[in-house]
């Protein structure tokens, strides 16, 4: 079962279960950020959007969600946590994964699609992508350029920690198609165990042509290596 | 116990992109500013803390800073104490001279 939190102000929380359900085929559901016991979960998503009106910055305040002590604690346990957006902005608040999320360097809400290529795949959340794969995927963020003072960021290569950076779409990585001003281009960064993901471009809402695009299912797919016996 | 004004305000880390400082700052060059080297946006907050001296309050305001009101991350902060005059009733509050820079005189610019 992968649990999908909703926060007062979350908007991609429906866009997540029905992207684990439908497309990606697994059962799922919306987890209130007031429940406490999130120990029969497999997963745990936390969905883009503006959690508590995007108050004070970015997560700041979704991080006092009762939620957040056992969220942080099936992290530790090694449970896989994927952060979307906003929910990449409340896992960096938190202190479960390293850096900052400021306002895009253009000052403007930036909705579009954009290419990432990926740099890591033992993390739980890319497991089913190859190094070097590029994966075009949406955006729709004012506060996605990520930050992290040197001797963090020095950290996080020692540790592989970059999970994605922006690019063109044949991965080549420039400032030209660095659409929020992040710090070397960064899109997705993960924990040291690389249990904890968080993605600021959105893989639930390419998972149909439909939508436009199918390479967000390449992320969340993986969630089939962690989960057994429970496919609808 | 006494009740202090505290002024906190919030800044982005030299170093970390201000994009919002440097827009302001472009405006300001617009309108004919002249020697306006940089800008940076923050935040301000206006708290009252009731303490036992001025360094306790300084001391709570600052754990207010690093667990909420700030992200180490990105931002610094500085932390201004004052003691607050004696409580006053409302109607002086109202009748306040208002403060400097809000008293331009009608609307406009």
């Amino acid at each position: 079962m992968i649990g999908v939190i909703s926060f007062p102000g979350s908007n991609g929380d429906h866009d997540a279960l029905a992207a684990m359900t439908q497309a990606v085929g697994l059962e799922a559901r919306l987890v209130d950020c007031r429940e406490q016991d999130l120990s029969r979960l497999d997963a745990v998503i936390l969905p883009g959007g503006f959690s508590y009106g995007d108050h004070l910055r970015c997560g700041a305040i979704a991080r006092f969600a009762p939620v957040m002590r056992p969220l942080a604690e099936f992290a530790a346990r090694g449970g896989p946590v994927l952060g979307i957006c906003n929910g990449f902005q409340i896992l960096c608040e938190a202190g479960l994964l390293p850096g900052a999320l400021r306002q895009n360097r253009t000052l403007r809400f930036h909705c579009f699609w954009t290419h990432v290529r990926i740099e890591r795949v033992d993390t739980v959340w890319t497991g089913l992508l190859s190094l070097g794969d590029v994966a075009e995927l949406p955006i729709a963020h004012g506060e996605g350029a990520y930050v992290a003072d040197k001797a963090t960021l020095a950290m996080m290569h020692r540790n592989r920690q970059v999970v994605a950076r922006y690019g063109d779409a044949s991965g080549h990585i420039s400032q030209e198609h660095n659409p929020n001003g992040s710090l070397e281009s960064i899109a997705a960064v993960c924990n040291e165990r690389g249990n904890v993901v968080g993605l600021m471009p959105h893989p639930e809402r390419a998972c149909d042509p439909l939508l436009g695009g199918m390479d967000g299912l390449k992320f969340l797919r993986s969630a089939l290596l962690f989960t057994s016996g429970e496919q609808r | 116990m006494e009740t202090y004004a505290v002024s906190v305000m919030i800044l982005p880390k030299t170093g970390v992109n201000d994009p919002e400082g440097d827009v302001i700052g472009d405006g300001l060059r617009d309108l004919g500013f002249q020697g306006l080297t940089s800008v940076q946006a923050g935040r301000f907050f206006r708290l009252r803390i009731m303490a036992e001296n001025p360094n306790a309050a300084l001391c709570r305001a600052e754990e207010m800073c690093q667990r909420l009101l700030a992200n180490p991350v990105i931002e610094t902060y500085e932390i201004v104490i004052d003691p607050v005059l004696e409580a006053a009733a409302p109607s002086q509050f109202l009748a306040r001279v208002p403060l400097a820079g809000s008293r331009t005189g009608g609307i406009g610019r």
